[in-house]
């Protein structure tokens, strides 16, 4: 074969937002990515993408299986083949669930990473008994999912084209950083849209809003509630609809009148009258949307906070309408995940033994078994897997277990296109749990902390080197094609292949007829009546025609067939029916600081791209953001190495003093480990700088409903420190340069 | 506040969906066109 320069149309998965990309290929390898030919979608595009062939073709791929021969966690391996690999992890599964029961197994994946699992993993688990699923989308975006669902039954999407005010909590798309959306908000602005921006920073998005408002960290859901206040005190809500379609106004407003803005104003730091000129331009927007926002999902009052953003949709008259946020629904051209997992062959009491079922119910098998009549009768499925983010366990309760803290025994844990150990709350009981496992099988494309703790490690494929279709996860309708480029190198290969393969071996073969991912791809499309190989001759994007207020024909997916401004579900599992603000524990004198953490920097996504020297060169060093005055009182200058402690543990990182930090705030980025000292810090120095050190899964900070730790404003102490030892490269000089790289970046 | 059924939001309502059958169609050209360019760049091997 010559030389010659094929292009395809690929979607991202560097980070989560997918963007639809061009890939170019010379003699089997990826030689460059570059943006898409259609001007509409040729600005989607960041530097992380064109660092893909450097990520995609890196010397330090796992290509072969591994399988561990020193101590867990000795980072010790011997090369087998892939076929005694799954052998033996199947007969290890078996063993443990013949011993234990299937509950015993434990998954942590992140789909964006993986793509095309299509959710054989829900499929393979369900089919052998295990309800005990879980994923970073517990803390990002699935949960909010699944929150939205108890108001309406559905998560819904912002009409950007159409808005005339956005409303961002805490979230700061950037050029860099989720570019589409910070595309479309650019967008909405350039045609008169207002931007409200809640966030204790000066954020990137705040420098350009129109009302900025510095909230204290944590605190969204008593903003919420002020802004309610207004919007019913001064008769701003869409009365028809809220009359018609809403259930439970009068405790809603009696709730509501327990926060007047003296009070709100307390608790968040933000005059009265600033809140309520905010609310007033929202509810007056005549179409207006408060996007999915990562920051109101990791609080103390979380399922509540989303809750108040569901409900300013409802009341506002923002639901499902032009220029407000659309409730998409399945596609009808694509078999949905939902129906791929089969969910109804989980017998209820497996179900029942999902790890959080009683604890923290909002996003388990507790809810999605009360939402399965509506869900069936609106949407035509019974479970609405959206976002990847329901009927999850808990991921503190999951790791309880493995720790051996009960309720029972959890000892399998496979990880696919995760790095577990750094991607939930409270490291060190994390990593207790993964010592105490019988087998930890991961999937993965690169050497993390994770993979060192592991018994097997699977070598993943990447974008380039696959087929797919992709459709948000069924948070929108839109299907965007993704064209395999290369093959995959050596042995690797998906995590659809991986869990058909271990069905195979398992007894459950039958049930995973499809041999290749073209396959299960026509079977998914075979809805609309084609293949795959029809969808990529024909286009490289779908999107179904919008159908507004579809709610008018069928009802909205709850118990009682309207929004639920007083949840009928949190009613009967025992919890307040109705939003409030929960105030944090009492802060000890000596953790002066609110902390909050989870932050993304531009050039990684989550705990990945350390090793990638272009993009580590943009940003050497974990920076931990601090105002001036408070680095003078703790005598730090920028870039100092400081301690950050927290009663869980403690993380080294540089200091960086901004006059755009609020007093008393400290920001920590999110997910940082350093690849290049494996084999002299401890786990590629995973326990040096990781946020999730020190974040806290105690009871008292996990919200009631969900579970979910609170990330936004915990307690904490900063003093001097001397710089790490084994982190040496801590200047931009020290990682090399790529052109492509630095050329986009500059743009 | 101002209804949402009125005409104004018929119309964009309207203009939405024809720029969804817009879109779709310009996604259609763009993908032909692509997959012409990507035949007349394989080699021909027999």
């Amino acid at each position: 074969m010559g030389a010659s320069k094929e292009t395809k149309y690929s979607v991202c998965t560097v980070c989560d937002i997918g963007c639809q990309l061009r890939t170019e290929a010379v003699e089997g390898k990826v030689s460059r990515v570059i943006a898409h030919d259609n001007p509409a979608l040729a600005g989607n595009i960041c530097y992380k993408g064109t660092a893909v062939p450097l990520i995609h073709n890196h010397p330090d791929r796992i290509t072969k299986p591994l399988k561990r021969v020193g101590e867990r966690g000795e980072d010790r391996w011997e090369e087998i083949s892939y076929e005694q690999a799954m052998d033996e992890i199947a007969q290890k599964l078996a063993a443990i669930t013949d011993k234990y029961g299937p509950e015993s197994l434990a998954v942590s994946t992140s789909g964006w990473n993986t793509q095309t699992t299509h959710s054989l993993d829900r499929r393979f688990m369900n089919l052998l008994g295990s309800p005990n699923w879980i994923s970073g989308v517990a803390l990002c975006a699935g949960n909010t999912a699944a929150v939205n669902k108890l108001t309406y039954g559905w998560f819904p999407m912002p009409d950007y084209g159409n808005t005339n005010c956005i409303v961002l909590f805490g979230h700061n798309p950037r050029k860099h950083s989720w570019t589409p959306i910070y595309n479309a908000i650019r967008a909405a602005r350039a045609r008169g849209a207002k931007v409200i921006v809640l966030d204790p920073r000066v954020s990137d998005q705040a420098e350009h809003a129109d009302i900025h408002l510095r909230l204290k960290a944590g605190t969204d859901a008593a903003m919420c509630l002020g802004w309610l206040k207004v919007i019913f005190d001064e008769g701003l809500y869409d009365k028809d609809f809220v009359a018609r379609w809403c259930i439970g106004f009068d405790e809603l407003k009696q709730r509501v009148d327990e926060y007047p803005l003296e009070r709100v104003a307390e608790i968040t730091g933000v005059a009265a009258q600033d809140i309520a000129a905010a609310a007033r331009v929202y509810a007056n927007a005549d179409g207006a949307v408060i996007p999915w926002t990562p920051i109101t999902d990791q609080q103390l009052s979380s399922t509540s906070a989303i809750r108040l953003h569901s409900i300013l949709r409802a009341v506002t008259g923002n639901l499902d309408v032009v220029g407000g946020e659309t409730l998409g629904g399945f596609s009808e051209s694509y078999i949905p995940e939902s129906e791929l997992a089969l969910h109804e062959r989980l017998p209820m009491a497996q179900k029942q033994k999902q790890l959080g079922y009683d604890d923290h119910p909002a996003f388990t098998y507790r809810v999605a078994e009360m939402l399965k009549e509506p869900t069936e009768k609106v949407w035509g499925y019974p479970y609405a897997d959206i976002v990847m983010g329901c009927h999850m366990a808990n991921p503190t309760n999951v790791f309880r277990a493995m720790a051996g803290d009960g309720p029972y025994p959890v000892k399998a844990f496979f990880c696919l296109g995760n790095n577990a150990l750094l991607s939930y709350a409270n490291q060190h009981q994390i990593h207790r749990a993964m010592m105490n496992q019988e087998l930890i099988v991961t999937h993965e494309i690169f050497m993390t902390p994770t993979a060192m703790l592991a018994d097997y490690i699977l070598p993943g494929d990447v974008f380039t080197e696959r087929n797919h279709v992709a459709d948000s996860w069924s948070w929108t309708t839109r299907l965007t094609l993704s064209q395999k480029a290369v093959d995959a190198p050596e042995e690797a290969s998906s995590t659809f292949q991986f869990w058909t393969d271990l069905a195979h071996r398992m007894g459950f073969g039958d049930e995973f007829p499809w041999k290749t991912l073209e396959e299960m791809l026509d079977y998914r499309l075979s809805r609309g009546g084609r293949t795959f190989a029809d969808f990529e001759n024909a286009t490289y994007m779908e999107l179904e025609p919008p159908v507004f207020r579809k709610y008018r024909k069928k009802g909205f997916a709850t118990p009682s067939g309207k929004v639920e401004l007083a949840s009928s579900i949190l009613a009967d599992m025992g919890f307040d029916p109705v939003p409030y603000y929960r105030e944090l524990p009492d802060r000890p004198e000596d953790y002066p600081y609110l902390i909050f953490t989870g932050v993304r920097e531009d050039p990684f996504f989550q705990t990945g791209q350390r090793n990638i020297e272009s993009l580590r060169r943009r940003t050497p060093a974990p920076k931990l953001f601090l105002h001036p005055a408070d680095a003078e009182k703790e005598g730090l200058a920028e870039g100092d190495w400081a301690k950050l402690s927290t009663p869980k543990g403690s993380v080294l990182a540089q200091v960086a003093v901004r006059e755009t930090m609020k007093e008393g705030h400290v920001r920590v980025p999110h997910g940082w480990w350093y690849p290049e000292t494996r084999g002299q810090a401890e786990l590629g120095g995973a326990f040096i700088s990781s946020d999730a050190v020190l974040c806290s899964d105690d009871d008292e900070w996990l919200d009631h409903e969900q579970g979910v730790p609170h990330f936004k404003g915990f307690p904490g102490k900063l003093e001097k420190a001397s710089q790490p030892e084994h982190v040496t490269r801590t200047q931009p000089e020290d990682w090399k340069l790529d052109a492509a790289v630095e050329a986009h970046a500059g743009q | 506040m101002t209804s949402r059924s009125s005409i104004k939001h018929r119309l964009l309502e309207l203009r939405a969906y024809v720029l969804t059958y817009a879109a779709n169609t310009m996604f259609r050209r763009g993908m032909k066109k692509h997959n012409d360019a990507n035949a007349a760049q394989t080699p021909k091997t027999d």
